[in-house]
């Protein structure tokens, strides 16, 4: 099945005001209807993938992360790490039955380990 | 980094004052940090919850700076949000949680990543978030 990369996700300090940034130029689809009011984005389109916007802290910066799919997200933390990424976020089970773990990379960047709802 | 509440901070603050002038009442930290001497009453005893609001108008009249009166707003967060996850009417959903605690949506779901970067809760599983370590 390989591990695609089945999200982006943009995190700001704004994300009302970049959410209607993007739907307004591209006309992109934002849902909000799940347990933690996440602004799912929908690029109205059956090429590319699909995001997400998530707040950031005050004393954060804007960013956009990759998440890729794995079928074990704790396997493949310890796998990251052993090759030199850390856990930011450890992994979640999150309210509507995804997981997720966020991870730097060794240059830095975050990325999601992300497994869907079955 | 703020390794203290702020409520701490307000009263080791009252009570520098206190010490420099006996006669400095509660009434006078109130007039001084522009705030309504009943609710700063209530905030010193904990029996009112401090809003972002309240910390970062505060703050700037402590002269804290700028990172401190953030994290602090963040602890206050932090405390709101556990204080959601130990109601026994617990739902796992922030909205359900940012209308039990009063504050914006945002900022609960930004605490809660916090509180799991930090280990203080855990998601185990889709409706169980757990408090795993006091803040």
């Amino acid at each position: 099945m390989g591990n695609p990369v089945m999200q982006w996700q943009i995190v700001t300090k704004d994300p009302d005001a970049l959410t209607r940034f993007y739907a307004s130029l591209f006309g992109w689809k934002i849902e909000t209807n799940n347990a933690l009011g996440y602004r799912e984005v929908d690029t109205q389109s059956p090429r590319g993938i699909n995001g997400g916007v998530w707040p950031s802290p005050p004393e954060g910066h804007n960013l956009v992360q990759l998440f890729v799919e794995v079928d074990d997200v704790d396997a493949y933390i310890a796998k990251a790490t052993a090759l030199g990424a850390k856990v930011i976020v450890p992994k979640a089970e999150l309210p509507d039955g995804d997981a997720l773990a966020i991870v730097l990379d060794p240059a830095g960047l975050s990325f999601g380990l992300y497994r869907p709802r079955k | 980094m703020p390794a203290v509440t702020f409520r701490i901070v307000l009263h080791t603050e009252f009570d520098r004052r206190r010490a420099a002038n006996p006669r400095y009442s509660l009434r006078s930290f109130a007039r001084d940090l522009a705030v309504d001497h009943s609710t700063l009453s209530q905030v010193l005893r904990g029996k009112r919850r401090l809003t972002g609001r309240h910390v970062r108008a505060l703050g700037r009249r402590l002269r804290l700076g700028a990172p401190d009166i953030a994290e602090f707003c963040a602890l206050e967060n932090e405390s709101a949000v556990l204080s959601a996850l130990d109601r026994p009417n617990f739902q796992a959903d922030s909205r359900w949680v940012a209308s039990m605690v009063g504050i914006p949506l945002d900022e609960v779901n930004v605490t809660l990543q916090r509180l799991l970067r930090k280990r203080i809760v855990t998601m185990a599983a889709r409706a169980r978030w757990v408090r795993v370590q006091e803040a």
